[in-house]
């Protein structure tokens, strides 16, 4: 009893600091706004500053919505395909959906050339520069999930697919790399803005398709909690106890692919919370049990996503490091720690 | 007659993609409470065997029958209320306490999110005592022993509240006390729950004891059954798997790695000692009462002392000792024989 009122206790904080991480995010930026300002904006109530309003609710509010949305579906994509794959390394990128829309982007940013839309994009994020890079990695990722769905109808053995998924990864980088050679510097330099990450792409207009992308994901994955309980012993065992593997096994990279390629779509390749989030998510809660872990990811990743977009915009400052750095900075000692406390990260799933 | 639990009409097993047969037209059947061992060097398909009858590999040709139904007819959770499978596959639910991983089981009778309810739970435990798992329930299952985490396995394909369970090589990582500890489980659930019990090994001492038939596979493709004792006394034991160099004793009923025969033993004395000092001879190359053979070395034993300490006093060709202990003999005699067989050593 006591292990569970302190989960419970746990979710609780994890809760709180969600939406105090959110509010925070509303808050810092280039310009500091007031917290009390804050809510009376999210409250519809008059502000002092009709300046710090446009702010908030035109830039900062729908870049915040989509950290907390892109955090949940990165860490839950990654529980999944660890789950499924039973390797602890697994992530979203595995199924080489990232790379995919990494593709789809540079044959738009690298190769269109004198077209409109190559035009556009260098004269940095106009919307319809905006537009073209979401349509493009979103058929980037269509295209490799559809392949990796075909496949995984014939393959049987599950180890075949993940090889597969990386090696579509490896030809997707090879082909960036070609269009990246033979393409002109200001080109390479918006691929690389890109594929650094970021929240701020994700508008008002826009954010409607990403929640609606990211719910049907999520709905898909909590509907298999129970399989992948089961695929906790493998797919032998699984099937023993009466799961229908392949279906689930469609189920799970749909959902997965969804959450990842949707995410890449609107915010670009985004690391490690992926990989990280559920690991944090297993030793905060001392369990295997996908009925709690996939709540504790959404809430972990989600937090992780805003913490990650807070720092990158250094509070106070004009300067904005790459997302991807800091989520990489931020997530690699949670691996490194989680390693060296379970002394063997097969163990802890 | 009874009802078969389980029958196969020549089922064919093996890999279609490889095109690889490893099983040829088995018939066979289990019938409620019995335990039925799988033999067969390694190769032979015994796994294939185990996987083909749970479902997880599709027979080749022929047909498997569940409770009189084709098993082609059962839908998933059906087929998971009737058969329960340990396989040899590594978990690695390791933040998964025992009591949880069991609760796995319940998966063909929970709701999709899988809730246990109260009576769930009570089948757990059940399952965990039945398998002599009580104790572990609440252990994280990552810090089990290797034959703690088999108890906890038997309990979860139990808590399927199967009528057939297979076992793919429960023995295999155990020491011997777990294997026999194993066993006697195996034993005990299939008299007791009228369960059918089959599991695959390489225990054939266990299995010849213990097993009330057993299944021969060869490397062939070929398959004999029948009790223990039928396949002793028929030699079909011996034809189809001994590899060479080991002979079966069939009074004994076990398998004897042959000595090279060094010489002829006489052991005075009485009681477990002499069978004791007799067997550590035998394992040197020394046999009592060999016939129809010249024995140039003939070794005299003589225990002195009913009840420990003892005292060995030997003698072999006109080299004699005495030991407080088996092995000292042992050694000594060891010494004294190689001196004998090599008395001189060529000079290059």
């Amino acid at each position: 009893m006591n292990k569970k009122s302190s989960r419970i206790f746990l979710g609780l904080v994890l809760i709180l600091s969600v939406c105090l991480l959110f509010l925070l995010s509303l808050s810092l930026g280039s310009v500091a706004i007031p917290f009390k300002e804050i809510v009376k904006v999210l409250l519809g109530l008059p502000v002092e500053n009709r300046a710090w309003q446009k702010i908030v609710l035109l830039f900062r509010l729908p870049k915040a919505l989509a950290a907390l949305l892109a955090g949940a579906a990165l860490s839950i994509s990654g529980l999944l395909m660890q789950t499924l794959f039973r390797n602890p390394l697994a992530g979203p990128s595995v199924l080489g959906i990232n790379a995919g829309a990494g593709l789809g982007v540079a044959v738009t940013v690298l190769a269109a050339g004198g077209g409109v839309g190559g035009a556009t994009l260098l004269e940095g994020f106009s919307w319809f520069g905006q537009v073209s890079l979401v349509v493009s990695s979103a058929i980037g990722a269509g295209l490799v999930l559809i392949i990796i769905i075909f496949l995984s109808r014939r393959i049987d053995n599950i180890m075949t697919l993940l090889i597969l998924g990386l090696l579509f990864g490896y030809a997707a980088e090879a082909g960036v790399s070609i269009l990246m050679h033979l393409s002109v510097a200001e080109r390479v330099q918006a691929y690389i803005f890109w594929s650094f990450g970021s929240f701020s792409g994700v508008t008002w207009d826009s954010l409607w398709v990403f929640t609606l992308f990211v719910i049907l994901g999520l709905l898909l994955g909590f509907g298999t909690v129970k399989q992948l309980n089961a695929l906790l012993l493998g797919e032998g065992y699984a099937f023993s106890m009466g799961v229908r593997i392949r279906r689930t096994r469609r189920l799970i990279i749909l959902s997965t692919a969804l959450l990842a390629g949707v995410t890449t779509a609107f915010c670009g390749p985004i690391t490690f919370i992926g990989i990280a989030i559920p690991h944090l998510a297993r030793v905060l809660f001392a369990s295997s049990d996908h009925k709690l872990l996939l709540p504790a990811s959404m809430l972990l990743g989600s937090s992780s996503a805003l913490l990650s977009d807070i720092v990158s915009q250094v509070p106070g400052q004009d300067l904005l490091l790459p997302l991807n750095a800091v989520t990489s900075l931020l997530g690699a000692p949670v691996v490194i720690w989680v390693i060296l406390k379970r002394k063997n990260l097969q163990e802890s799933f | 007659m009874m009802k078969e639990l389980l029958s196969t009409k020549s089922l064919s097993a093996g890999y279609k993609k490889e095109n690889r047969t490893v099983i040829n037209n088995l018939n066979f059947s289990l019938y409620p409470g019995e335990l039925v061992c799988l033999l067969g060097p390694n190769g032979s398909g015994k796994s294939t065997l185990i996987k083909t009858l749970g479902g997880i590999i599709p027979p080749l040709a022929g047909e498997l029958f569940l409770l009189g139904r084709n098993l082609k007819l059962f839908d998933p959770q059906e087929r998971a209320r009737t058969v329960g499978l340990v396989l040899t596959d590594i978990i690695s639910a390791g933040y998964l306490k025992a009591f949880d991983l069991v609760a796995l089981g319940r998966h063909p009778y929970t709701n999709w999110r899988g809730s246990l309810s109260w009576k769930d739970r009570q089948v757990v435990m059940e399952s965990l005592e039945a398998a002599g798992a009580t104790a572990l329930a609440y252990r994280y299952v990552g810090r089990l022993s290797d034959g703690e985490k088999q108890k906890v396995m038997i309990a979860r394909a139990l808590a399927q509240e199967p009528k057939i369970l297979l076992l793919d090589e429960p023995t295999a990582f155990l020491d011997i006390p777990r294997r026999l500890e194993t066993f006697r489980l195996l034993k005990t659930l299939s008299v007791h729950t009228g369960k059918a019990i089959f599991l695959s090994t390489h225990d054939l001492d266990l299995a010849l004891h213990r097993a009330d038939r057993i299944i021969l596979l060869n490397s062939f493709g070929e398959s004999f059954a029948g009790a223990p004792e039928d396949l002793v006394l028929d030699g079909t034991l011996e034809k189809s798997f001994l590899p060479e160099g080991v002979n079966f004793d069939r009074e004994k009923g076990s398998f004897v790695l042959p000595q090279e025969l060094k010489g002829e033993a006489l052991v005075e004395g009485s009681g477990t000692v002499k069978s004791w000092t007799i067997k550590a001879l035998e394992r040197n190359g020394f046999y009592p009462e060999v016939r129809g053979a010249e024995w140039k070395k003939r070794l005299l034993v003589r225990i002195q002392g009913s009840t420990a300490p003892y005292l060995w006093l030997w003698q072999l060709g006109d080299q004699k000792g005495e030991a407080d202990s088996i092995y000292l003999m042992i050694r000594q005699i060891r010494e004294v024989f190689l001196s004998l067989e090599k008395p001189e050593v060529r000079q290059p």
